[in-house]
């Protein structure tokens, strides 16, 4: 488990355990308590998923007669107990074969995600990029401006141009002005770097909204603090007490909330790709489960899993070396 | 261009697939493109082809400024894979998933043209020769690319790789109690060798028995596009047909690239053979996982898009994507093509086995209560024309006239119907849910706002205004999986079917006792068996419009409209595929590829006036 | 580097004068009391909706389809008939109860769970990281479709749903605060002086937690409103003929290019929510934070 210690109050105390073996079993912890949740999550999933109404095949193959039906849901070993679908399922996990998604029968689920994950991943990181860093910036800039109209604009423009509108109706406006009547870029599709222009924008709104919104909600918090205050007293410079001391401290909040953002954003968002005709993983969180797809749903597990891992353990190192008061403990307690 | 119309340069092109919904077998293989040409000596047979056509087909109009050259005769179609997934190029290998421009590859027995008359393909003749036997006379000389020929032994391994129970054809319901031992072979209880196919007399000769006497086998054989025995023997099944080092085809095209996500592209076949040669070298299908594809033509990325009815999902042009065209300078000009593609009927089907629907006059109340015209000419026109019976007009033995009279919006009549039920003025009906399926994310949410107007018109004119009837969306799959339970776990159900092939025996059957719908009647399924063997078409005319009207006014559901499909091409997309059929209809015709048009289409050399994309590095 | 003055600060925050205190700075904040009076318009529209919606909410009219705005109709009607206007005032009740309702809901469940977890640590905190996991996993939509199989659908169950699923952000948010403040001077010297553990935990150091909490709080009311229209699209959210915000948009997209009002209409309501909400937040988010100006 994590523990989180605070460690006296100063600023000037940096993150201080920095040992080895500290990081190591505090490593192989999360790694084997994130295996244990791990499991009992993929019992609960594939009896949830066993649970739901319609099979993969009711809708995808027309009117089947029983016999067809049967056929088909033995071809893919779906007329075994379920407990024995799981143990099948874990039994060639653990070959590292994920199974044959319904979706593409012609493809492994390693495969399928071998190939549509990339194009979530660049579109994802890029969108990332571009997001926190302005978002960020806007920010502490509504932060030091704070209650200006500078403060109030940047909060209107970006609310309303990253939260109130979904991304399906920004799309549609960025294909009418970009590609359609100016010709600058591709409507749509996958396969050139122009290609990443329009979703990428398109995508980012939200989480720069949301990174400029807590940026400037957390930096706030931090400049009235008192050691940001002891530092204006000892006559340390503006510019000094924001990136040391502000910024470091306002990062805690932000890593919390816009951390978890991140898994979201690699893992798409199917109004995106299905504005841009992009071939991403993020329809097929949405797909698997409405077609009842069993392989890909609990490969997309696996994948959420892995990346929410990483998330809370990037987030909690993350902590340790940006705030001051705050060092990893490896103390099982 | 066809002579009839010389006047103008028309735009022409088969849309590659009308991908229409996956309740339609259709799908995905689709309707699409044709053939090719191509043979041996691709070059040169081209370019005599080009001559012939300049002499006999486009000589009198001087507007048509002639072919495009060979590198430039591509036809990209915009396909949709939003809940559509891509898995082979075979028929016999899946129906709802195979690829777009699957159906180019192979030659099957028969044709048709775009009067959906039945015209030769790799069989030359068929005929009956017995009740339940049909022969079909292949056409010698067709050769598959491993140098094979072309033999009824590749027609029995076909169909019996589709009735094996491991390879669980999704189609298998198609042949079940029409080929002899069919329902058997698929349920494991009969070998495969016992099937009803054989090879006649000599090895061109394809022999099929049926478990009963069958009158429109051969319209059922629009769907026989082989697959090679010699391929099946070697992989053990059709997959070899999606790569191209293993491909084997005896059409005009081979396989090129195959990427189920991103694009199938064919390319000419050089040992080819048959004497059906396409102008179009390379059918590009480009897959997009969206939807928006009037953009994607606006900008020449495609050569044409297509529209359909709603509910199918396919990211097509609706009323209102009509209206936006109308908006863009670019494409607002382009002449619109509407056809009904395959034939589809958009209906509510009741429970009928369950109260109140057990009283036929509760069914005929809600029939007579719907305002069709009023709902096409505000939500829906111009892709609808308005239902009084199931068949669409133009569909073979389709009546509408006589049945109006059961059908037709009258308030006072339903009303009427209603009370007698013992139901007056509403009073006492219980609460009642009519469901329907969503559409794919961003696809149109038309299908919403129709269901929303009937179920508001029905309230106000039967129910005086108190919502006795109910919305509930559901997600697709477990729509289907409520409605194609048996029991029916739905009271009321929204929802569609196109044809399989073309005649009445294929959307009738529908209604068939133990079919989709709970409504089981011994006349009904009587005059169905009765027209299935009747050869003598104006006896077959008289059964069906009996069992149209028997329908009709027992009214298990209510008949709403029958959808029609629009169509926008570049004009340079020319040829006769795209002119008027005998029944009114223009743009290219269900079963787009799997008929004459390929040989009837072309890209015009006018394509440089327009923007094209190009085929980028994709030919 | 801290005082005793300081120290001893939050117990005078317990007083009822935090709370005036409170108030006054609120009310200094021009923006934020425009915010909060458009904020409380549309609250108070959405629970009186069916008193002043001009039409009855189900009324269709076939044959002025996609009308421009006229006396009769100040907003144009839609695709079949409908008057604009109404929608959008019975659309406030849906979507405010489900903006509102969901992220209640998830503060509910996951602000206890995540204060316990970041308060007491141990056993406790690892339950609660691990339930956090665990629930992480959970595919949406399959939850969903679960969901609406066994309970059916209806706006406040669907409020209930997504609330369900909006927990796990609250309990890490708060988890963080608290365990960044337990052991800040003001809370030990809390400790030291005997008070009980419950009054520091609400008393003492949820003020301090709270500025973060009404940020995330407040963004998840558009969140929420997409969400719900998301879970439309798939035919899993709020079932027709009940207007919503979000499933407006959805529905006139289609008509963008034709009639754009009728996206326009919907999306300016939820910028004004969201803005006033924000604002709101913002104004909140200072008037409880005593160190602010």
């Amino acid at each position: 488990m994590l523990a989180l210690r605070l460690q006296g109050c100063g600023p000037d105390q940096g993150p201080s355990d920095g040992r080895a073996d500290v990081v190591l079993s505090y490593l192989l912890q999360r790694v084997l308590s994130l295996l244990f949740v791990l499991l009992l999550a993929t019992v609960g999933i594939f009896a949830m998923m066993h649970s739901v109404p319609g099979g993969p095949f009711a809708f995808s193959q027309g009117d089947l007669t029983k016999v067809a039906m049967h056929n088909i849901m033995a071809k893919y070993g779906l007329t075994e107990p379920v407990w024995r679908q799981y143990l099948n399922w874990i039994w060639q996990l653990m070959h590292g074969y994920l199974g044959i998604p319904f979706e593409e029968p012609t493809m492994t689920v390693n495969h399928l995600i071998a190939t549509a994950w990339p194009i979530t991943l660049i579109i994802g990181g890029l969108t990332i990029a571009v997001s926190y860093s302005l978002g960020l910036l806007l920010g502490v800039v509504a932060a030091i401006r704070h209650n200006t109209w500078v403060d109030s604009l940047i909060t209107a423009v970006v609310s309303t141009a990253g939260i109130a509108l979904p991304n399906y109706v920004i799309g549609f406006l960025l294909i009418e002005v970009f590609a359609v009547k100016l010709g600058w870029l591709p409507v749509g599709g996958w396969g050139s770097p122009a290609d990443v222009v329009l979703p990428v924008i398109a995508f980012s709104l939200y989480p720069l909204a949301l990174m400029e919104r807590y940026t400037r909600a957390s930096t706030l918090e931090v400049t009235y603090a008192d050691y940001v205050r002891m530092g204006r007293a000892r006559g340390l410079s503006g510019r000094r007490i924001l990136f040391n001391y502000v910024l470091r401290t306002s990062l805690i909040p932000l890593i919390t909330i816009m951390g978890p953002n991140i898994p979201n954003i690699l893992t798409g968002s199917i109004f995106i790709e299905a504005t841009f005709g992009l071939p991403g993983l993020g329809s097929y969180f949405t797909n698997a489960s409405l077609h009842r797809d069993y392989p890909l749903i609990m490969a997309l597990v696996l994948i959420v899993a892995a990346l929410w891992g990483a998330c809370y353990i990037i987030s909690d190192l993350a902590y340790a070396i940006v705030d001051p008061r705050v060092r990893l403990e490896g103390l099982s307690r | 261009m066809s002579e009839e119309h010389p006047e103008v340069v028309r735009p022409t092109g088969r849309n590659g697939l009308p991908d229409m919904s996956r309740r339609n077998f259709l799908a995905a293989g689709g309707l699409g493109a044709a053939g090719l040409l191509l043979g041996g000596r691709a070059g040169s047979l081209f370019e005599s082809h080009l001559r012939d056509v300049a002499k006999a087909r486009v000589a009198s109009a001087s507007k048509v400024l002639g072919l495009a050259p060979a590198q430039m005769q591509f036809y990209s179609t915009y396909n949709n894979s939003v809940g559509q997934t891509y898995k082979a190029l075979d028929f016999y290998e899946t129906v709802y998933s195979r690829a777009p421009n699957a159906d180019l590859f192979n030659i099957g027995l028969v044709r048709l043209n775009n009067n959906f008359k039945l015209v030769p393909g790799a069989a030359q003749s068929w005929s009956q020769t017995s009740p339940t036997t049909w022969e079909f006379k292949i056409r010698p000389g067709i050769m598959w690319s491993d140098g094979n020929e072309l033999t009824a032994k590749d027609f029995v391994e076909t169909f019996r790789y589709s009735a094996d129970p491991k390879h669980a054809w999704d189609f298998s319901w198609y042949w079940s109690g029409i080929i002899k031992n069919y329902t058997e072979a698929v349920a494991g209880k009969a070998p495969l060798s016992s099937l009803g196919v054989g090879v006649g007399k000599d090895k061109y000769t394809f022999v099929v028995t049926t478990e009963a006497p069958i009158a429109y086998m051969p319209n059922a054989m629009l769907y026989s596009y082989p697959l090679s025995a010699a391929g099946l023997a070697k992989y053990g099944n059709g997959l070899y047909n999606i790569d191209p080092a293993t491909c084997i085809t005896c059409g005009p095209y081979t396989l090129r690239t195959f990427d189920p996500t991103a694009h199938v592209v064919l390319q000419p076949n050089r040992k080819y053979t048959a004497p059906f040669k396409p102008y179009i070298q390379y059918p590009i299908a480009k897959i997009y996982s969206g939807t928006y594809q009037v953009p994607l033509f606006e900008t020449g990325e495609v050569d044409t898009v297509q529209s359909a009815p709603p509910n199918t999902q396919d990211g097509s042009l609706y009323k209102s994507d009509l209206e936006t065209v109308k908006t863009m300078p670019k494409i607002n000009k382009l002449p619109v093509y509407m056809n009904p593609q395959d034939f589809r009927i958009y209906y509510v089907a009741f429970k009928t086995k369950k109260k109140p629907f057990t009283d036929p006059r509760v069914r005929q109340a809600f029939a007579h209560a719907v305002n069709r015209q009023a709902l096409i000419s505000s939500l829906l026109a111009p892709v609808a024309v308005p239902a009084y019976g199931y068949l669409a007009p133009g569909y073979p033995f389709a009546v509408s006239k006589p049945l109006e009279k059961y059908t037709n919006y009258d308030t006072r009549l339903a009303q009427k119907l209603l009370a007698d039920a013992g139901y007056p003025g509403g009073k006492n009906f219980p609460t009642t849910t009519l469901s329907y399926p969503a559409a794919e994310v961003l696809s149109s949410t038309l299908t919403g706002s129709v269901v929303q107007a009937l179920v508001a018109t029905w309230n106000a004119v039967l129910f005086n205004g108190n919502p006795t009837i109910l919305l509930q969306e559901l997600d697709n799959t477990t729509f289907y999986s409520k409605m194609e339970a048996h029991p029916t776990q739905l009271d009321m159900a929204f929802c569609t079917y196109g044809m399989d092939y073309f005649d009445a025996s294929n959307m009738l059957s529908v209604y068939k006792s133990g079919g989709r719908h709970d409504w089981d009647n011994a006349q009904y399924d009587n005059l169905l068996a009765q027209g299935a063997a009747q050869s003598n078409p104006a006896k077959r005319q008289e059964i069906y419009t009996e069992a149209q009207t028997l329908l009709t006014k027992d009214a298990p559901g209510v008949f709403l409209w029958h959808g029609l499909y629009a169509f926008l091409y570049w004009p340079f997309v020319q040829g006769p595929a795209l002119a008027k059929n005998d029944l009114g209809y223009d743009g290219v015709e269900w079963p787009g590829y799997i008929s004459d048009m390929p040989e009837q289409l072309w890209i015009g050399s006018n394509y440089r006036s327009y923007p094209r994309a190009g085929a980028g590095g994709l030919i | 580097m801290t005082t005793v003055q300081v120290q001893l600060e939050p117990a005078k925050r317990a007083s009822t004068s935090f709370w005036h205190a409170a108030w006054y700075r609120y009310r200094r904040n021009r923006l934020s009391v425009v915010a909060g009076a458009v904020a409380l318009v549309i609250l108070v529209v959405a629970v009186v909706a069916p008193w002043v919606a001009p039409y009855r909410e189900a009324t269709i009219d076939l044959t002025h389809v996609l009308a421009r705005p006229t006396w009769h109709h100040w907003l144009g009607t839609d695709e079949i008939g409908r008057d604009t206007l109404t929608r959008l005032i019975w659309g406030d009740q849906t979507s405010m109860s489900v903006a509102i309702g969901a992220p209640l809901v998830g503060a509910l469940i996951g602000l206890p769970l995540g204060i316990l977890g970041g308060w007491f640590g141990g056993a406790l905190d690892w339950v609660v990281l691990r339930l956090i996991e665990l629930f992480t996993m959970v595919p949406t939509i399959l939850a969903a479709l679960l969901f609406i199989t066994v309970f059916g659908v209806s706006v406040w169950k669907l409020a209930l749903f997504i609330g369900i699923t909006l927990w796990v952000g609250f309990a890490r948010l708060a988890r963080a605060q608290y365990l960044a403040l337990r052991d800040r001077d003001f809370v030990q010297a809390a400790r030291a002086g005997g008070v009980p553990t419950w009054r520091i935990i609400l008393v003492h150091i949820l003020p301090n937690a709270a500025g973060p909490v009404i940020v995330y709080f407040v963004q998840q009311i558009p969140y929420t409103i997409f969400t719900a229209a998301g879970f439309s699209f798939l035919g899993l959210g709020i079932q027709d003929p009940t207007p919503d915000w979000g499933k407006m948009i959805n529905d006139a997209e289609t008509y963008l290019a034709t009639d754009p009002l009728l996206v326009f209409v919907p999306v300016v309501a939820i910028a004004l929510a969201c803005l006033s909400f924000s604002f709101v937040g913002d104004g909140l988010r200072d008037a409880l934070d005593p160190t602010s100006k």
